[in-house]
């Protein structure tokens, strides 16, 4: 740990700007700066259309995100991740928002910050209750004092559900999850880093980190391994029906982001690290791909339009083709070693969640076949124009794609788990920072012939629907509008719609009928009214004076009886 | 003793002047001299250098309380002949009778101050009102003022029976008109001390212009001359309240918490009245008028507090109020239009003016800095001390915001709105004497200690 | 050292050096004279501040203190007192004024010579406010504070200019009468009958009285900050007023209810501060979502400021409240860090509204577009406003949250949700003022950010980001403060 200096100390809390390196944070340092520089690389390519101050404010923001980026994983303290926690969330709506002139374009990234907010206010209350529980931030004191504790004890409950909170802003979990698909304004290579490798996968590396107060309170696993999974599901179900190609691909990275928190819900720490990092490499490349596929397609988005690409863009069809299949979980690619961990632990706490998790595996396989097909098979339906500036990207873009390629299909094999005879590295590796937890946990391991047979299905199933989506996409691709269940999937069900109407509706009446009337009417009336009561009071009681002596004297004298009286008799 | 003698002679050699030159110029001059002199001899009887002694058998009795409100009054005087020498000169054509009324009245005030027995107290006062009543009138082809003389006179009348009333029931309950060896105990004749007590309160009260008993202040200030009513409302008032404490205290302290009561109400009554109806008032110089009434109504704390406080407080308030009264009197009398509306834009036309006029009106209001606040300040400590009815301290305070607003519409008039005011011609000695007062006004501000200490030497 | 060997004192030098300077400028008529005169002078001003940190140590106390007699008979003596709370905001009131005059310094005001010097009175009062040790002195600077300030409002600003300074005004005297009052009365309960600081302390109140006069004092420091419902008369004047006076009103003014709250009341008054402790906090937070709902729905930039300050100093006072280390702490931070971060956003809106001619955020947009630099700036000070890390409100922030969620969950969290909201308004107007696409309006920036105003901001920027990282600098300085309230009200409920 390094310390670099003091940066809050008050009386007994001391929370310094401090720096921890540990295997969990190695393995995401490697994914930020691997997976970054790479897309810095591509970047140079793809944004050579913008004038000069405008590339250099993205490289800019790039890098302030990266900068945020390491300082969360970094951190030797909740404090420090939070700063970084926030900063990401800072560059994520300045780079959704980059393209400022359109107004939807900047409105998404206020969504996104918003609701990334609405997460922080979950993490702050959890970080100002471990300040009064622990008395301090940093790693070492809470994490070893939480040990301790009995299980699900209330704090600790509240504190982990709390910084679950966090994390479902963060990574876009339900219910605030809405803001990614809408963060596909941004530049592509910006959604490839941020929403796909990096910034999303922080509410995993803050479980992670945090894995042993989670385990000491399975109550908040529970909810964490059932909201990834209804996410994994839910997402996957819009998927189906989108027709825009960042937009499946949003939505592909919800749901694999369900996967993740439902490995971390059933106590797979290792495995959703493990899938944290395969993912970056296939949804980076995927990413990266669509980008190439717009940038050729001359920013055209919608794969209707689109079709039979496989010949003009050979490279980045090869390498989308490598990635889909890795996040369809194919063996021996990577996705398939990360995911299958995942499932396997999920089998031994939860046999419908593993179902779930299989068929939510399905249709991923299912729509990312389908965009493929679409995009890169059967015949090309764009318009002439179009088709004649048909043409593969640049080396600087391409040659990232073929990296990401390689590692999408080889680092699986870093995790082989014993039941194939592998040693699982990754495991021993990442071994110290879940100790504790491992410790803890007796969820039984399936014996091998189960475990064989649960790969088996995944597996199967998962190419004999990919096959089928294959030659149904690439001869007839989705060109009409569904109607019945397929339009609900088609227009997200209706969330966004809906909270709208439930949340941000209300609250802007409210906010009017405040303005009006409680401000202007009420408080302000009563202060005016105030004012005016005694300008009244002044034109009546002025009337007294009316010139007449008899008057006067008359009152007089009243006033000099009634003071008798009281002088007298009352008193 | 020198004082009361000297300012009735003066009067008479003012009169006699008048018959003998025929410049009325001249006047202002052999006023000032006056003047000077009745500050000298105070001076010199407040080191006890040189005074005039007379056997007057205890009936009057000289105190430093009393020299230093003399010298006070005094030195406003002063101050208000620099600022009205034009005034008076054209109010009529009797100049000189006018300010030779003005010394009787010093006079009056001088016995006012220093009374000892209930008769001296009668004939202190009635020399101070009753050159007033011809005072009042002196625009003779004025209708207003003629109105306001009657007035005056009429109310006044009554007033002193009142009063008369009031000291025959007291002698008859205790067989002394001496003030300080009144046996007030004897438990069969309360009830004839206590009306005798009613009416004194209320007599006096008629003459400070407290509620209900101000009825003639808004009509009598309106309608006499500007400079009278500034002599009217500052040095009559307070010489007014001096005595009316001075009797009260001295003679009915020990029975204070029988009449606190009545005091409180009407102190509660002239708060509150005078604020109030001040608000609607579209006439400076009637707002000014009710603005005394509701000064008045924080003076009466210093009878109902009756403390070291009380005491001291009256005389810094005597001080900041007379003077800030003087100088915004001063002022309106050279407005050519008396509204509020006539002292539109007079931060552009007049600037000395407006500042020096906003300085009074800030002490008026009592705001830190200026004499005023510390006025109130002292009121306000002697009246929280006395510790019962907190809820009339409060009172009192809210009404002082109200002051503040009409205070501050004729600030707002002079700097914040456009207009064309006009002031009739103003020599270099107004300007000065009004720079004077703002400067003196300030520096009590600071250090009002400067007064107090004289009452201690 | 001995007080016979010191000149000066610094709290008398920042009290006089202002008073002075102010009255000179009054007579500097010809042309821009005024306007230079006045920015040096605060200027130096700032520099006398800078100085006096060297003389921190304990055995400058001399330099520190001072005491003359001014009223033996009623125990009140001229006393100012320079400690580290107050050091630090009479270093915000230096800062201030250069940053005020600096925006302004192109705009040429009616009469210039009255504009600065009634700037330079006002210097005067605060400084008098924070130094004060004499509950007299204080008085006497609380109200003086303000009449220069009801000049300058009435005279330069918007139409409604004159109603609404006056509301303003009457509405703070009625309180600061009542505070009169209660003053008196302390006085009176003292065992020594003094007016100074250190006898209030040790005056004997029943806590029958200190109930009631809990309330007298409290009302005037509500309507100073000002905390709901005593806030209406706020957002009408910051609107109307000129820019200088709301940067002055907004950034240092309303520490004087805040540092009264420290100073003035909660020590006076331990007993009255327990039991009501719950009302005051309720309220204080119930003005935070209120103010906060109420900024949302704003087409004025200046309201939306003015309401998002009082969301800030609702924080303030719940934190003050609380009675914790790290809500006062946080509290010391705030007080400056508000004032700066305030006092940055009424700049970018001075310079848009005198380049665009409007406030209304519905006629604008695309700034962006037309002033990078200045969307630079505003994008930064705007999110020190909802205090995002790094920058100097957030650990501010981050220590009064929980400074009021050691005091109550349940509290802290309905807080807390003002950080959403917060959010919600501010980029709600970012978006709305400087992104999208350029209006006929808005399409020409150029020129709107002068060389002057452009200094002026990137003092603020410097001091978010310097204060976002370091924070130290400010909490080494009020320490002492800090530990000497922290000690006192350790035995309260």
């Amino acid at each position: 740990m390094v310390q670099l200096f003091d940066f809050i100390s008050i009386g007994t809390l001391n929370i310094p700007f401090a720096f921890q390196v540990d295997q969990l944070s190695a393995i995401f340092m490697l994914i930020i700066t691997g997976v970054g520089f790479l897309i810095h690389v591509y970047s140079t390519s793809y944004m050579h259309e913008e004038a000069s101050d405008q590339y250099a404010r993205y490289f800019s923001f790039l890098n302030l995100f990266v900068f945020s980026m390491l300082l969360l994983v970094l951190g030797a303290n909740y404090l420090i991740m939070f700063i970084g926690w926030e900063g990401v969330g800072l560059c994520s709506y300045l780079l959704i928002g980059y393209w400022y002139k359109n107004k939807d374009f900047s409105t998404a990234g206020r969504k996104a910050f918003v609701m990334n907010r609405i997460g922080d206010f979950g993490f702050l209350l959890a970080v100002f209750w471990m300040i009064q529980h622990f008395g301090s931030l940093n790693f070492g004191d809470v994490l070893g004092k939480a040990a301790g504790m009995p299980l699900n004890d209330k704090v600790l409950v509240g504190i982990t559900l709390l910084l679950f909170l966090g994390a479902v802003g963060k990574s876009a979990q339900i219910p605030l999850y809405t803001w990614l698909p809408d963060a596909m304004a941004g530049p592509t290579p910006v959604s490839a880093l941020i929403h796909a490798a990096t910034m999303v996968t922080a509410g995993i590396y803050m479980i992670a980190r945090s894995n042993i107060l989670y385990t000491l309170a399975p109550v908040t696993q529970g909810v964490v391994a059932a909201i990834g999974l209804a996410t994994a599901i839910f997402a996957a179900s819009i998927a189906l029906k989108q027709n825009d190609i960042k937009k499946v691909l949003a939505y592909s990275t919800v749901s694999q982001l369900g996967y993740m928190f439902l490995g971390l819900g059933v106590g797979a720490y290792t495995g959703a690290v493990f899938h944290v990092m395969t993912h970056a490499f296939f949804k980076a490349l995927l990413f990266l791909g669509a980008g190439s596929v717009i940038h050729a397609m001359h920013h055209e988005q919608d794969i209707r339009k689109m079709g039979g690409l496989k010949k003009q863009l050979p490279v980045t069809h090869w390498t989308f083709l490598v990635a889909c299949l890795a996040i369809a979980g194919i063996p021996p690619l990577s996705g398939f070693f990360s995911k299958d961990e995942i499932l396997s632990a999920t089998f031994s706490v939860n046999k419908i969640y593993w179902v779930i998790g299989v068929l939510g595996a399905v249709l991923t396989a299912f729509y990312m076949f389908r965009l493929y097909a679409t995009t890169f098979l059967g015949k090309f339906r764009g318009t002439e124009e179009q088709e004649r500036h048909l043409h593969e990207s640049p080396r600087a873009m391409t040659v990232p794609l073929v990296v990401l390629a390689i590692l999408s299909a080889v680092a699986g094999f870093i995790g082989i788990p014993a039941v194939l005879g592998g040693t699982h590295q990754l495991e021993n590796f990442l071994s110290p920072v879940f100790a504790g937890s491992v410790a803890l946990q007796h969820a039984a391991h399936p014996d091998h012939t189960t475990e064989y047979l649960l790969m088996g299905i995944s597996a199967g199933l998962s190419v004999l629907v990919l096959l089928y989506a294959i030659t149904r996409f690439s001869k007839k691709p989705d060109m009409d509008s569904p109607g019945g269940l397929g339009k609900l999937l088609e227009n997200k069900w209706y969330v966004d719609e809906l909270y709208d109407m439930i949340v941000v509706k209300p609250l802007h009446r409210v906010s009017v009928l405040l303005n009006n009337v409680a401000e202007k009417m009420g408080i302000d009336g009563v202060v005016n009214g105030v004012g005016k009561f005694v300008s009244y009071g002044s034109r009546q009681l002025r009337l007294l004076q009316n010139g007449q002596v008899g008057v006067y004297i008359l009152i007089m004298v009243a006033a000099l009886l009634i003071l008798f009286i009281i002088q007298l008799f009352v008193l | 003793m020198s004082s009361i003698i000297l300012s009735a002679l003066w009067g008479v050699v003012m009169m006699f002047s008048g018959i003998f030159l025929k410049k009325k110029s001249l006047a202002k001059y052999i006023a000032l001299l006056g003047i000077a002199a009745l500050l000298t001899v105070n001076f010199l009887e407040y080191y006890n250098i040189w005074y005039i002694y007379a056997d007057i058998r205890q009936m009057l009795k000289f105190t430093s309380f009393g020299q230093v409100f003399n010298a006070i009054v005094f030195a406003c005087t002063l101050l208000f002949f620099l600022l009205n020498a034009s005034e008076f000169e054209a109010m009529g054509p009797d100049v000189y009778e006018y300010y030779a009324l003005i010394f009787f009245v010093l006079c009056g005030v001088g016995i006012a101050v220093s009374f000892n027995t209930l008769l001296m107290l009668f004939i202190g006062i009635e020399i101070i009102t009753i050159p007033l009543y011809i005072l009042a009138g002196s625009e003779k082809r004025n209708l207003r003022s003629n109105e306001a003389s009657i007035k005056y006179f009429l109310m006044g009348v009554f007033s002193t029976g009142i009063m008369l009333m009031g000291i025959a029931f007291l002698y008859g309950a205790t067989g002394t008109f001496y003030i300080d060896s009144m046996n007030l105990g004897v438990e069969s004749l309360r009830p004839m001390i206590l009306i005798g007590i009613v009416l004194l309160m209320v007599a006096m009260s008629f003459k400070v212009s407290a509620a209900p008993f101000h009825f003639w202040v808004p009509d009598v200030y309106d309608g006499a001359p500007t400079a009278v009513t500034s002599f009217m409302a500052t040095i009559v008032k307070v010489a007014s309240f001096v005595a009316f404490l001075h009797l009260f205290d001295t003679a009915f302290g020990k029975m204070h918490a029988d009449w606190q009561l009545l005091i409180a109400l009407i102190t509660a009554a002239t708060l509150f009245i005078g604020n109030i109806t001040a608000v609607f008032q579209q006439s400076v110089k009637r707002m000014l008028a009710y603005s005394s009434v509701a000064h008045a109504g924080f003076m009466m704390f210093a009878l109902w507090s009756l403390n070291t406080f009380a005491r001291e407080g009256l005389i810094l308030y005597a001080a900041a109020y007379s003077l800030a009264t003087i100088g915004s009197f001063a002022v309106l009398a050279k407005m050519k239009d008396y509204s509020l509306e006539g002292f539109n834009g007079l931060g552009k036309t007049q600037p000395l003016l407006a500042l020096t006029n906003t300085i009074f009106l800030l002490s008026l209001t009592g705001i830190p800095l200026t004499a005023g606040f510390f006025a109130k300040y002292f009121m306000l400590m002697g009246a929280v001390k006395s510790g019962t009815h907190l809820w009339l301290v409060i009172f009192a305070v809210l009404m002082a915001a109200v002051s503040a607003y009409y205070y501050f519409r004729v600030i707002q008039a002079m700097y914040f709105k456009e207009g064309n005011a006009q002031v009739t011609p103003v020599s270099p000695v107004f300007r000065i004497t009004l720079c004077v007062t703002a400067a003196l006004i300030i520096l009590l501000g600071m250090f009002p200690g400067l007064l107090l200490k004289g009452l201690y030497y | 050292m001995n007080p016979n060997d010191v000149f000066i004192t610094f709290p008398e030098l920042l009290i006089w050096f202002p008073l002075l300077s102010g009255l000179v400028a009054f007579f500097l008529t010809k042309g821009d004279t005024a306007k230079r005169w006045a920015v040096i002078s605060s200027f130096i001003t700032v520099a006398i501040v800078a100085v006096s940190f060297f003389f921190t140590d304990k055995n400058y106390f001399h330099y520190n203190n001072v005491s003359y007699v001014w009223m033996p008979s009623i125990g009140s003596s001229f006393a100012l007192m320079y400690d580290g709370m107050g050091r630090m905001l009479c270093l915000l009131t230096a800062l201030a004024f250069p940053l005020a005059f600096l925006t302004t310094y192109n705009t040429n005001y009616a009469k210039p010579n009255h504009f600065y010097g009634l700037m330079l009175l006002s210097q005067t009062g605060l400084m008098g406010v924070f130094c004060a040790m004499d509950a007299l002195v204080f008085y006497f600077f609380w109200e003086l504070a303000i009449i220069p300030i009801y000049f300058l409002a009435s005279l330069w600003g918007g139409e409604r200019r004159i109603q609404v300074t006056f509301k303003f005004f009457v509405y703070t005297f009625v309180a600061s009468l009542l505070l009169m009052v209660g003053i008196i009365y302390v006085y009176l309960h003292t065992p020594d009958h003094s007016f100074a600081l250190s006898s209030f302390l040790k005056a004997a109140l029943s806590p029958g009285q200190e109930k009631f006069v809990f309330w007298l004092f409290f009302a005037a420091f509500a309507v100073k900050m000002p905390l709901f419902p005593f806030h209406t008369w706020q957002p009408d004047a910051y609107e109307q007023a000129a820019a200088p006076v709301t940067m002055i009103l907004s950034g240092v003014m309303v520490k004087m209810g805040v540092f009264a709250l420290i100073r003035w009341l909660i020590p006076v008054f331990p007993h009255a501060t327990g039991v009501f402790t719950p009302i005051v906090i309720g309220l204080a937070v119930t003005g935070m979502v209120y103010a906060s709902l109420i900024a949302w729905v704003q087409d004025d930039l200046k309201r939306l400021v003015a309401y998002s300050s009082i969301v800030h100093v609702g924080l303030m006072c719940a934190a003050i409240f609380a009675r914790n280390q790290s809500g006062v702490e946080g509290v010391m931070l705030q007080m400056f860090n508000h004032g700066i971060n305030i006092i940055g956003l009424w700049i970018v809106v001075e310079l848009i509204e005198s380049h665009f001619g409007t406030r209304k955020i519905s006629r604008l947009g695309g700034i962006a577009a037309s002033t990078p630099v200045l969307t630079i700036f505003l994008v930064i000070i705007a999110l020190a406003n909802i205090a995002l890390p790094l920058t100097n409100a957030f650990v501010g922030e981050f220590l009064m949250f929980n400074g009021v969620f050691q005091y109550g969950k349940w509290t802290a969290a309905i807080a807390l949700i003002t950080i959403i909201l917060s959010a919600v308004y501010t980029l709600n107007m970012v978006q709305k003022v400087f992104y999208g696409n350029t209006n006929a309006l808005t399409a020409s920036g150029e020129g709107m950010v002068k060389r002057s105003a452009a200094v002026a901001l990137t003092v603020v920027v410097i001091l978010i980001l310097l204060l976002g990282i370091y924070p130290k600098l400010l909490l080494d300085l009020t320490k002492d403060t800090v530990n000497e309230f922290i000690s006192r009200v350790a035995g309260m409920l």
